[in-house]
């Protein structure tokens, strides 16, 4: 049985310390994840990573162990962000509104700058599928399961969303 | 341009890491008050229970039943003297160290 295995356990038990460490452990990725996909607020993302983790703390007993908790995780991120863009409709920013990227890539170079700036031009799904693909190591399979998709579709969001950012950045490439 | 080596590798860069600045204490925090929330229909239940069991306890007997045995025990001269003698300890004990 791993640490998180026993973490999982007890925090299922309503252990407050195991919980927190849970929260530490994952907080990071999670919130990146929810900062891409509200294209750089970090309002909204924390308010959702927070709602995330106040969902998982009273589902924990129905998590299963099939999958790994992270995509779990991801997963109660993924619809609260749903239920959220339903009700706000972040994705009617215009495309010269795109904010900031600059606190999603930071550290990084202009590469990593100009690819969170394509990454705000796709869509919400193109976003979550590469992310949970690419920088979260997630498998297709783990990733069709926390976006509830199908295997094929999720696929099919993961090429069109590398083809797009591609031609985005190739045109940014033959501006500069 | 960009070909897709450069673009995997981009994409497959782990995101910034995020700062936890108080983050994972005010998670923990709402989580103890969602607990405590959800408590409250437990305990608003076993209250519940308890008033209702109460209607069907005959009050009258056994507060009739307590007042008996505490009158016999006022009128035992053994229990009047242990209680005299634990007053007396007290009172001299508080005396002592408050000189």
């Amino acid at each position: 049985m791993s640490d998180e295995d026993i973490l999982l356990r007890r925090a299922a038990g309503r252990d407050p310390a195991a919980f927190a460490s849970l929260v530490r452990r994952h907080q990071s990725p999670l919130r990146g994840f929810l900062l891409r996909l509200t294209r750089g607020d970090h309002a909204l993302a924390d308010d959702l990573a927070q709602e995330a983790f106040i969902e998982a703390y009273r589902k924990l007993a129905q998590y299963d162990g099939r999958g790994s908790f992270a995509g779990w995780l991801y997963a109660i991120a993924w619809s609260r962000f749903r239920m959220a863009a339903r009700k706000r409709r972040p994705e009617a920013l215009g495309d010269d509104d795109v904010p900031d990227m600059r606190a999603s890539a930071a550290g990084g170079s202009e590469a990593r700058l100009d690819l969170e700036k394509a990454m705000a031009k796709l869509a919400p799904m193109e976003r979550a599928s590469l992310t949970l693909c690419f920088a979260l190591g997630l498998s297709h399979d783990e990733a069709a399961a926390a976006l509830k998709l199908p295997l094929g579709t999720l696929k099919s969001h993961v090429t069109r969303g590398r083809e797009k950012l591609k031609t985005l950045l190739a045109a940014w490439e033959r501006n500069a | 341009m960009m070909n897709d080596n450069q673009l995997d590798q981009l994409l497959n860069a782990p995101l910034a890491a995020v700062a936890d600045s108080g983050f994972s204490a005010r998670v923990v925090v709402r989580a103890r008050t969602v607990r405590r929330k959800e408590n409250v229909p437990f305990f608003a239940a076993a209250l519940v229970c308890v008033a209702a069991m109460l209607i069907f306890v005959p009050l009258l007997r056994v507060t009739t039943v307590i007042a008996h045995f505490l009158t016999g025990m006022a009128a035992s001269p053994a229990i009047s003297l242990a209680i005299g003698a634990l007053v007396l300890t007290f009172t001299a004990e508080r005396a002592l160290a408050q000189r």
